[in-house]
Parts: structure tokens; sequence; C-alpha cells
């Protein structure tokens, strides 16, 4: 099963997926960490590096979510990369939507191909309610 | 000599929107990024350049050549200088580099580090190096993003 990684400054990612399990249910294998005010950015990178040769054990490979393009939790999966067995990919801008189409088709995809299609769920998620009313 | 407008302590160096409000509000149009270890890790250069704003002019060197840079090269850039201790400014300085200014961003609880405030955390020995700089003359302060108040560092030891 491809494994689920969130890297959120904060808390962001725990909550997110707490509202996740709300819908969802199945948390298996999909997992937060955190990158807290005072944290050492090497300390955290390490520990990225290990949630994702532990998700990926399985060899399905790992989908990583950051919260955004550029910041620490970015750059920490970026010098990650130098140091895991397991494959990953990682996606910015984490969303709901992008979360829940990870958890629910994950069973179906590669890893390659699931990424792809939470980045299109992510962009194709952002309407606006009186927009779409006038389209019926 | 380029114009240095703000030198900054961040061991997180380039990191989204803290690095671009600190550029939109000195109006910074380079980075200089000084460190001996992260200027010869390739892998790490390319992380940087990579988070970096891209309407921002990026390099990353070791304190030898970012001494020459920033004593010699002559335009009319206005250069924010980003550090990850204390202790590379003191090499800037040592090779004649004018710095007065130090800005105190970020330093994470590592090893050997005790908490100074919020999310700085510093050794015995970057504290003397603090001393000794500003014995030398520079102004060293905390603060974190441009909304926060700036405070001296020496109120905090």
């Amino acid at each position: 099963m491809i494994g689920i990684l969130l890297l959120t400054h904060e808390d962001f990612g725990k909550a997110m997926l707490k509202s996740a399990e709300l819908i969802v249910g199945d948390l298996e294998g999909a997992v937060s960490v955190g990158l807290h005010r005072g944290d050492d950015i090497m300390a955290f990178s390490d520990r990225v590096a290990q949630a994702i040769d532990t998700l990926g054990r399985e060899k399905d490979g790992v989908l990583v979510f950051v919260d955004l393009f550029g910041a620490s939790p970015y750059n920490a999966a970026a010098m990650a990369s130098q140091n895991t067995k397991a494959k990953f990919r990682c996606i910015t801008g984490l969303s709901f939507p992008m979360l829940l189409e990870a958890l629910t088709m994950r069973d179906g995809f590669s890893l390659d191909e699931l990424a792809l299609d939470c980045m299109k769920i992510g962009r194709e998620s952002v309407k606006e309610l009186f927009q779409e009313l006038e389209k019926v | 000599m380029l114009n240095i407008v703000l030198t900054r302590i961040d061991d997180r160096l380039i990191h989204g929107q803290v690095v671009t409000a600190w550029a939109k509000i000195t109006k910074a149009t380079r980075i200089i990024v000084v460190d001996d270890e992260v200027a010869v890790d390739d892998f790490m250069v390319k992380i940087l350049t990579m988070a970096a704003p891209n309407t921002i002019k990026i390099g990353i060197h070791t304190a030898a050549d970012a001494s020459d840079i920033l004593k010699n090269e002559e335009s009319d850039e206005r250069v924010i200088v980003l550090v990850k201790t204390p202790v590379t400014v003191e090499k800037l300085v040592a090779n004649g580099v004018q710095i007065k200014e130090l800005n105190l961003g970020g330093m994470g609880a590592i090893q050997g580090r005790k908490q100074l405030y919020r999310n700085i955390s510093i050794s015995p020995e970057e504290k003397d190096c603090f001393k000794r700089l500003i014995d030398q003359g520079v102004h060293v302060f905390v603060q974190i993003v441009p909304d926060a108040s700036a405070t001296d560092i020496e109120k905090l030891f």
C-alpha cells in the first residue's frame, strides 16, 4: 500500500488527518510529522527520512504532501531524499480534497499515477459557490 | 563594496514566506547565503536555489568567497546576507566586511544549545561569539519576523 506522509508547519497535518478520519475512516499507513517552532531543521529532516523509509517498507513507495513550496518542511523533504531508500514523490500545497483523494485512491494507482491524480484534484477542487450556481 | 541591507542569522536559511517578507521590507534585490559547509554541498545549493523567490538573485558562498564579493563588488544591489551561526558573521567581520547590525531570526534547538528566546537556542560558545561581536561594535538584535519588535540580545542573556 502506498504510504502517505504529511509534512507541515506545526500541527496542520495532524489536524487534517483527524478531519479526514471523519470522512474516510481508515488512516492506516498515513502519518503526519509537524515542524514546530524552535525545532532544528536537520533533526526534522532525519525524522522525515525515517518516516519515509518506515512507510515505504512495503516497496509501494510513499506520497508525501507538504503545506508550502519552498518552506522548511519542503526543504527538509528535499534534503531527506539523499538519505532514504524508499521511493517517494512530494506534492506541495496540501489541501483537504488532495488528501482525501490520496487516501481513497491509493489502492488503485502506482505512486506516480497517484501523485498526478492528486495534483489534478487539488487544482480542480477550487470552485466558488455562486459561480457554480450559475452553471446549473 | 556592496550595500548590505540586512544581515540575518536563520539556520533554516531560505524558507518560503520568511525570506520573502524580509526581502520585501528591505527592498532587497540579492541574497548572499554564507556558510562554509553548505557552499560546497551541491545538493544543498540546489535546494536553496529552488526555494528562493525567483525575483531575487541568489548566491551561496564560503565565508572567504563571500567576503571578497561583499568587499569588492560594486553595484546598486541591495543585499541580504544570510548565515546559520554567529561564527560565520565573525569570519566576515574579521575579513573586513562592514557589518554594524545583526538580526537574529532563528537557531534550532540541538545538543549543546539552551533556549534563549522562542525559536532561538544558543550554545555557550555561540554566546561568547555574540559577545565578541558586540564588543566589536555590532548591534545584535532578535527580530524573528519584520512585524515583530526588535529586542537587544543583551537583554535576553
